[in-house]
């Protein structure tokens, strides 16, 4: 064996007819099963919603830059901030990476042909479709105006269509639910031979860690949804004190899902880190299994600690004591995988492709929004914080710093994959930077004002609180982010008319996705690929040889 | 390479699998069938005495028997890939945390809240109360010396106060009857 | 018929075995969703039992446990139908067992319509009582005022409160008078309220009725489509497609009826016995 890709593997000379060509027209890819065709029409459909959403982010920024009605008045402010909220939370984030790149990737580095069950996965899709355009459809009879969380007993009473829009809610967890559970399958089922699970590509560990949380929590949201739709029809009553129910119990039923579904949203990124970070610094990875585990615990402690979010809800004292207690101990895992990524990085050869500037952008992104979780999980200093732009903050740090990032990076390393184009480096690079910058920007003066006590989801503040310039900063940050975006979009969409050819292993990678073609033939592997070895055996450590040009050894 | 000849190969196998499935007996079924019916007699005949809370726990201890016996023998579970009841298993777990939590919430809630209940809150809220209650008093004297400053001391009350006229309230509707009361 | 239709496993599978597990673990990653949806309402079932121990005592007295005893068997009976039926698509070679699993089927299918119809039942009765929720609950004040619009109409008779012992008496009078409409509004009057052979008036009743409602209407649609997965698997059986090395839709099915009967293992007597 001697093959210039990856050692033992064989990867075919000529090209054939890739997924992209295999049938031609529009319905033969809305009708498809193929996982990758599958993937690509997620991730279509993950930046539009990610347009939409961040296009009503920019509104509401724009709104705060003054005191005093700027753009819309406050009625139109609570319908677009929560339009954003569950836009970017139910449409973009919790489908992004594992539905776009997870659909696409995972099969691939397990050396399968497809998913277990690929109707299902189509099923996954178009019922995607049909609970976007049902919020999409609230959206244009008005939206509604009680925020992501749907809080009773506001949302049982609020004349707005609330019914409509947890029924989108409730369609898009199916979509989610059947995402998760295909994977689950996948990864038990369809491994190639030789593809024991210490041999999993962590990226295969964190979709598969995602997947538990999805198929777990998922259906609490759908019944939580369900009997918010009945108390408004039927007037059941369980959650409305005035009827004797309590409305604290919807906080519980809202957030066992909601406080794991933050993990839907950060473990696949955390899975895109390791790829990235291994790969681009042509390094083994430290500390596999500790990262491997650390995800299923993510998985599994995530469901201990939803009451951190309820500390001023009147929930019981004793609860919230327990709560913020076991809170701490979920910040612990996630330490475990920033240690090990840093340590990899390490003495490593770290060249700055693009897909590393989006990593190491998570990497600090993440740590800053992390380390500001811990005050908030903290009972005393919640108390202060809670419900201030800090919180807003925070979570934008996590989950934009964190997944955005990770999904970006995830999508400049696997588009030569999926598109056999490359995209142009300089561009791709300024983006990345661009968008750092602009994200610190925008949140990290929330950081500021919020510990000031400026209050989240308020449509206005006084020109004597002192908040302006922090809204002013924050307001400019969210117009360098857009230029960031705008340039990453155009270049990757240019590259698939210009872009140069890409080979089918352009930044010398180990797992399986690799071993084919770019892009992959319809069924992924003419010989299914035998195991022999573990995702990240680089022979090149402590060499100076640069991802971006290739791997070239011999075995 | 083939698939067969590699024991790392990507399924976990079970005995379930190469064609060797487990077939149960008909007499297991016919037995649990039965065992189910005598469980759902006990169960009946036993909710007529009251044990007080002891109730709902025996009438869960019945009817989990008859669940696992569903699912070891009907569903298979027992004889089935273990992979299959370690995730039945682990759903469980999750509804199990899921009861925990709310609960410990409403159970604890009529507890001491050692935010809002200790000795120096305590004080700080008669203080509090006190100052109030001069304040009030002193916006009260204020008001009523610009009233009669305004009206030039003549019909300072009329026309004012006046309470609503009383509401005949349908005791039926009232929701201030306590959770149950005998009627005539 | 008594011949087989042989299977022929997807392309993306390398072989029929892996075909079929990965379809059972795939099937109980989905009951568990199903329990855990579930489960939602059990909470809320437990929390407000919790909160109104008193009027959960009487309200679920209310519930006939005849009727939902009847149910329980009828439900484990077509459990041990279905069941026999997985065992008898196992152990068919040729097509000779085609019969048998369909007829086991029919059965099962039967149990199923027979748990509805006693649910029908129960439900009209409880619909007439006026035991609902919400504010169709008829202790609830939009129920009462609908309820003396109609003695008004009916009877010119003025009502200040259903507990009025005067109007209970008028309402005797017309009832032995022999009019229907006083029947049955002393049948809905006295009937709903009886607890102990104590007439009472349930506040908060309407959080019982409508977790009852909730519950068992959740679970009747599970009974409803858990009936249309069986009819499937029936056609299929008769044309002969299952048999010893296929037969996961009859085993996937299956299992999702035993699901169902989980449920009511839990249901019958969290709602009528405690
Ligand atoms: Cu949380």
């Amino acid at each position: 064996m001697s093959d210039t890709q990856a050692p033992g593997y064989h990867v075919p000379e000529q090209e054939e007819t890739n997924y992209l060509h295999a049938q031609p027209g529009l319905m033969s890819w809305l009708m498809s099963i193929d996982h990758k065709r599958i993937g690509v029409m997620y991730l279509i459909a993950v930046f539009l919603t990610f347009a939409l959403g961040g296009f009503l982010a920019l509104a509401v920024r724009l709104e705060l830059i003054a005191p005093g009605e700027t753009i819309m008045t406050a009625e139109t402010y609570n319908r677009v901030f929560t339009l954003h909220g569950l836009v970017m939370v139910f449409l973009f984030i919790i489908p992004g990476i594992p539905a776009a790149l997870g659909n696409f990737v995972l099969p691939l580095m397990l050396g399968a042909k497809d998913v277990a069950f690929p109707r299902l996965n189509r099923a996954s899709f178009h019922i995607y479709v049909v609970g976007t355009i049902m919020a999409l459809w609230t959206t244009l009879e008005g939206g509604v105006d009680t925020g992501w969380t749907f809080y009773t007993p506001y949302s049982s009473t609020t004349s707005t269509p609330v019914v409509m829009m947890t029924m989108s809610a409730f369609v898009l967890g199916f979509s989610s639910i059947f995402t998760g559970l295909n994977f689950i399958v996948t990864t038990h089922k369809m491994r190639a031979p030789g593809l024991t699970w210490d041999r999993l590509p962590l990226f295969v560990w964190a979709i598969y860690a995602t997947s538990i949380i999805q198929v777990m929590a998922t259906p609490v949201l759908g019944i939580t949804l369900l009997l918010l739709a009945m108390e408004r029809i039927m007037g059941i009553g369980i959650f409305d004190p005035a009827l004797g129910g309590d409305p604290v119990l919807f906080q519980h039923f809202f957030w066992f899902y909601s406080h794991p579904a933050v993990y839907i949203m950060i473990l696949p990124g955390m899975g895109v880190m390791s790829e990235l970070v291994t790969t681009f610094s042509r390094k083994r990875i430290f500390g596999y299994r500790a990262i491997a585990l650390s995800s299923i615990a993510i998985a599994v402690i995530s469901f201990l600690v939803w009451g951190h979010h309820m500390f001023v809800s009147g929930q019981s004292a004793y609860a919230g004591m327990v709560f913020s207690f076991l809170t701490f101990f979920v910040a612990i895992p996630s330490a475990i995988k920033i240690i090990n990524w840093s340590t990899t990085l390490y003495k490593g050869s770290i060249s700055f492709d693009a897909p590393m500037l989006w990593a190491l952008s998570f990497l600090i992104l993440f740590t800053i929004g992390g380390l500001t979780g811990l005050p908030l999980g903290t009972i005393g200093t919640d108390i202060h914080l809670h419900d201030t732009y800090f919180v807003v903050a925070h979570f934008h740090y996590v989950m934009m710093g964190g997944t955005v990032m990770a999904l970006f990076g995830g999508i400049h390393y696997w588009w030569p994959k999926m598109f056999g184009r490359m995209y142009s480096e300089t561009p791709a690079r300024v983006a990345a930077v661009l968008v750092f910058i602009g994200f610190n920007v925008t949140f990290f003066p929330q950081f500021i004002m919020g510990s000031q006590g400026m209050p989240r989801r308020y449509y206005d503040y006084t020109a004597d609180s002192g908040y302006e310039p922090y809204h002013v900063a924050s307001t400019v940050g969210s117009w360098i982010l857009l230029l960031g975006m705008l340039i990453m979009g155009l270049n990757l969409l240019s590259s698939l008319k210009k872009g140069a050819k890409a080979s089918a292993n352009p930044w010398g990678a180990r797992s399986l996705e690799w071993v084919t073609q770019s892009p992959p033939i319809e069924h992924n592997f003419h010989e299914i690929p035998t195991v022999t070895q573990d995702p990240y055996e680089f022979p090149l450590e402590g060499s100076q040889k640069k991802a971006s040009e290739g791997m070239d050894v011999t075995a | 390479m083939s698939y067969h000849d590699s024991h790392a190969h990507g399924h976990e196998g079970h005995g379930a699998h190469h064609g060797a499935h487990h077939v149960t007996p008909t007499v297991v079924y016919h037995a649990i069938f039965g065992a189910l019916l005598c469980l759902t007699v006990i169960t009946v005949w036993i909710a007529q005495f009251d044990f007080g809370a002891a109730n709902t726990a025996i009438a869960m201890l019945v009817a989990t028997v008859k669940a696992s016996l569903v699912a070891l023998f009907f569903m298979h579970l027992l004889h089935d890939d273990r992979l299959n009841m370690v995730t039945f298993g682990f759903g469980l777990l999750f509804v199990a945390l899921f009861f925990l939590f709310p609960l410990l919430d409403i159970a604890s809630r009529s507890y001491v809240d050692p935010i809002t209940d200790n000795d120096s809150v305590r004080k700080a809220a008669q203080q509090q109360a006190l100052q109030d209650a001069h304040a009030q008093k002193y916006e009260d004297k204020l008001s009523q010396l610009s009233r009669l400053n305004q009206k030039g001391f003549i019909t300072a009350t009329a026309g004012e106060g006046e309470a609503p006229a009383a509401s005949a309230v349908d005791p039926a509707a009232a929701p201030a009857a306590p959770a149950v009361a005998p009627t005539p | 018929m008594s011949s087989i239709i042989a299977h022929k496993h997807a392309h993306f599978f390398h072989s029929a075995d892996q075909e079929a597990s990965s379809a059972k673990l795939g099937i109980w990653l989905f009951l568990v969703t199903e329990v855990l949806l579930f489960s939602g309402l059990f909470v809320g079932y437990t929390v407000i039992k919790t909160l109104h121990p008193e009027m959960w005592k009487v309200a679920s007295a209310q519930l006939d446990w005849v009727l939902g005893s009847v149910n329980t068997i009828v439900l484990i009976s077509s459990s041990w139908t279905v069941a026999l039926a997985v065992r008898a698509a196992q152990t068919n070679v040729k097509g000779e067992n085609n019969a048998k699993i369909g007829v086991l089927l029919i059965i099962t299918i039967l149990c199923a319509l027979g748990f509805l119809g006693i649910k029908y039942m129960e439900y009209s009765h409880k619909i007439h009582d006026g035991l609902l929720w919400g504010t169709k609950y008829f202790n609830h004040p939009d129920a009462i005022a609908a309820l003396k619009a109609g003695v008004k109409s009916t009877f010119g008779l003025e009502v200040t409160a259903l507990s009025d012992a005067s109007f209970l008496e008028t309402l005797k009078a017309h009832a032995a008078a022999g009019t229907e409409q006083a029947q049955h509004l002393i049948h809905h009057y006295a009937s709903t309220v009886t607890y102990k052979d104590t007439l009472m008036t349930v506040e908060q009743g309407h959080l019982f009725f409508g977790i009852y409602f909730l519950l068992t209407g959740l679970h009747g649609i599970h009974v409803v489509i858990g009936m249309s997965l069986l009819i499937w698997i029936y056609v299929g059986s008769v044309k002969g497609r299952y048999y010893r090395d296929y037969y996961t839709p009859v085993e996937v099915g299956g299992l999702y009826w035993h699901l169902v009967d989980l449920i009511w293992i839990y249901l019958f007597p969290l709602l009528y016995l405690v």
